[in-house]
């Protein structure tokens, strides 16, 4: 391995995700839809888009948001949840928002299915709001329980879109402030060339260059694009070579 | 906003000083988490202060359970570390106070939620009558007027989005406006057994008993969560009992023909067949396009009839579907600034209306028609002509005419090279039976769904 496993701590705290910082490319009128849930009590949203089209970022924006309001939200992640964790859809009618990410992770899986179907119905009938995401779009999903899709339908269903390149750009140099340093043009060009082009692969790469500077103590560039680049690849296929 | 977060503490420099320690220790568990982990667990976390102590609520028992068990230490180290005594924080769940409160506002507000459960937006003239509901529409409204003496139990079923629940609440809400002292409850099976669990936890389970026996008009709705749930078809069965000896009126509803319930004790469902039983069906078009243009309305929005047309032709399954398709489209429209044209609907609603064009192929509804049988392709295609491979070749046949635009022989074509008398032959067959065989009538309703949800 090219770089120490070893991993920095992070010197400042991450910033909460917000509605500013959502580049919005194509999907201006979904963002507009998910700022006007909490004038909206009873509004359900199912949002979808592939892995790193901002689905999560969205969600606890929105959540964000609602606090700020003096409201009351929850998010919950559904791939990060072991299965015993059914009982964690209970009681949260109670609160204005609530937020369940991943629905795709529970798809299938029949007593997971029904306790959202309940959570469901128990926030409807306490007039709360509910924004789901899924990666998968509703009918592709294979959800089991009729009553579950057929209740999915019923809001929005909004698709979150790809970005076009100058989008992603704006990502990933938006990230590298987070991070706390600045993305050299030229690097950011690099990495659209030369990489995979999807959102979620840029930002690993974002937080990848970025571990490895701090390690080697080098500035960003190019050459060291490259290196960290060459790195992941080799894992990749040092992975797959595992599998097999 | 409803449900805004208010300081319990009276002390409001004490409490001040809790959430300032708070955003300390939250920033210190952001940067050691990983960041959905601190999103769901960490971050809905509220903070209240009494009697010394640091209060953390937790939404719900499992989040404070796993609280206790993975953060509450490192939480109390952080504490700790900021010069606070580590015993002083706990973790709680819930805020029932606040709970209360809310539904106090609802009520004022004069939304739709009152006690009863009833949702007063449902009411039986925003229900869109078409042939596949008729008959349902009139039984439930002659109960209305007269409930506990036409028919009783009243049970709807069918399949999910077809209105079961919609007129469950408009007889309660006209039960209540003739009578508004009648007690009208409405409850899906769901929330009777975790309410009828909560009585039992609480050793209140007599006026549990009571509250339902007491009921005027009693309405359930998805009784098929009752399946394996012992101990409330139990109870249930006492409460039903006595409602229906002092003649007060019971409504069901249910996701298919309740004889076909797995894990509903037998003398439950003979029972539910003591008084009357009707079928929803899906909507046919023309019923379809009258929801969409009735829902438009409500919304404030006039739908031009080819978009509806547009709509209604594609998506076939369940009202939900339609209503969830035309909020989109009146969302997208809202928020792009542009009319509801049929162009903007293609562009809006690509996936829902591409996704059914796709699904329903002659293939395809060979495949789900074996699939739902359990039969081989290579048996349905074959010239064998036992009923058990015979009627699935039917219903394949006949729906391949009700859902693509093939026309009767190439459909024969595609079954092995048969004539185009047979495919008519068969779909006249179909329809025949499914007037006279429930069995076969809910075979082809769960079929069509399947092809076109």
């Amino acid at each position: 391995m090219l770089f120490s496993p070893q991993i920095p701590l992070p010197l400042t705290p991450r910033r909460e995700s917000r509605f500013e910082d959502f580049v919005e490319g194509p999907n201006k009128a979904v963002v507009e839809a998910l700022k006007h849930m909490p004038d909206e009590p009873g509004s359900h949203v199912f949002l979808h888009g592939g892995e790193g089209s901002g689905k999560t970022h969205l969600l606890n924006a929105l959540c964000y948001e609602t606090r700020e309001r003096g409201g009351r939200a929850f998010y919950l992640a559904l791939k990060r949840l072991p299965e015993d964790a059914i009982a964690s859809l209970r009681g949260l009618e109670k609160l204005d928002l609530v937020c369940v990410d991943d629905l795709h992770a529970i798809a299938g899986i029949e007593a997971w299915e029904e306790a959202l179907f309940h959570c469901f119905n128990r926030i409807r009938e306490a007039n709360g709001r509910l924004l789901t995401s899924s990666r998968k779009q509703l009918s592709a999903m294979n959800i089991e329980l009729p009553d579950l899709a057929s209740r999915l339908a019923w809001g929005l269903r909004l698709p979150l879109l790809p970005l076009e390149d100058h989008d992603k750009l704006k990502v990933i140099s938006m990230q590298a402030d987070a991070l706390g340093f600045t993305l050299p043009e030229d690097v950011q060009h690099y990495l659209l060339k030369h990489h995979e082009r999807s959102m979620a692969a840029l930002i690993r790469t974002v937080e990848n260059l970025y571990q490895a500077a701090l390690v080697s103590k080098r500035r960003i560039t190019v050459p060291l694009a490259r290196e960290v680049l060459k790195a992941a690849a080799g894992e990749t296929e040092a992975q797959s070579a595992d599998k097999k | 906003m409803d449900g805004v977060l208010k300081n319990i503490e009276p002390n409001r420099l004490e409490s001040g000083m809790a959430q300032n320690i708070w955003q300390l220790c939250l920033q210190h568990l952001e940067r050691e988490l990983p960041p959905e982990d601190f999103n769901t667990f960490i971050r809905p976390l509220e903070v209240a202060n009494s009697k010394n102590k640091t209060r953390l609520v937790a939404p719900n028992p499992y989040i404070r359970d796993h609280i206790s068990t993975h953060y509450l230490e490192r939480i109390r180290d952080i504490f700790e570390h900021l010069d606070q005594p580590r015993e002083t924080v706990v973790i709680v769940d819930g805020l029932p106070a606040e709970a209360t409160e809310r539904d106090s506002n609802v009520q004022a507000t004069g939304t739709s939620r009152v006690k009863t459960g009833l949702d007063q937006r449902y009411r039986f003239d925003n229900f869109v009558l078409g042939k596949s509901n008729e008959l349902g529409y009139a039984a439930a409204s002659q109960i209305a007027q007269k409930p506990g003496d036409a028919y009783n139990p009243l049970l709807l079923y069918g399949g999910t989005g077809l209105g079961k629940t919609h007129l469950l609440h408009a007889i309660g809400n006209m039960i209540r406006a003739q009578s508004p002292s009648t007690k009208v409850l409405y409850l899906d099976s769901e929330r009777f057994v975790s309410n009828m669990i909560n009585a039992l936890r609480h050793g209140d389970i007599d006026n549990f008993k009571k509250h339902y026996r007491s009921a005027g008009a009693l309405l359930i709705d998805d009784i098929q969560f009752f399946a394996g749930k012992k101990s409330s078809q139990e109870e249930f069965f006492h409460t039903f009992n006595s409602l229906i000896d002092s003649k007060q009126q019971i409504v069901l509803t249910c996701d298919r023909y309740p004889k076909e319930v797995d894990g509903l004790e037998a003398r439950l469902r003979s029972r539910f067949g003591w008084g009357l039983t009707v079928a929803i069906e899906p909507p046919d078009f023309e019923t379809r396009v009258a929801i969409l243009m009735n829902k438009a309305q409500e919304k404030g929005v006039q739908l031009k009839e080819p978009v509806a047309f547009l709509i209604a032709k594609r998506l076939r399954s369940h009202v939900r579907d339609l209503e969830g398709a035309l909020n989109t489209l009146i969302a997208n429209a809202r928020f792009t600034g542009r009319d509801i044209t049929e162009g903007f609907t293609r562009e809006v609603l690509r996936d829902l209306l591409t996704v059914h064009d796709r699904l329903i192929t002659i293939e395809n509804i060979q495949k789900t028609v074996c699939e739902y049988y359990k039969i081989r392709m290579a048996e349905l295609l074959s010239k064998r002509r036992p009923r058990s491979i015979a009627r699935p070749r039917q219903m394949a046949m006949a729906l391949c005419k009700e859902l693509t635009q093939h026309s009767l022989p190439e459909i024969g074509d595609a079954f092995g090279g048969r004539d185009h008398t047979t495919v008519l032959h068969a779909c006249r067959k179909i329809d025949e039976l499914c007037e006279t065989d429930g069995r076969l009538r809910e075979d082809k309703v769960k079929l069509l769904r399947s092809l076109t949800a």
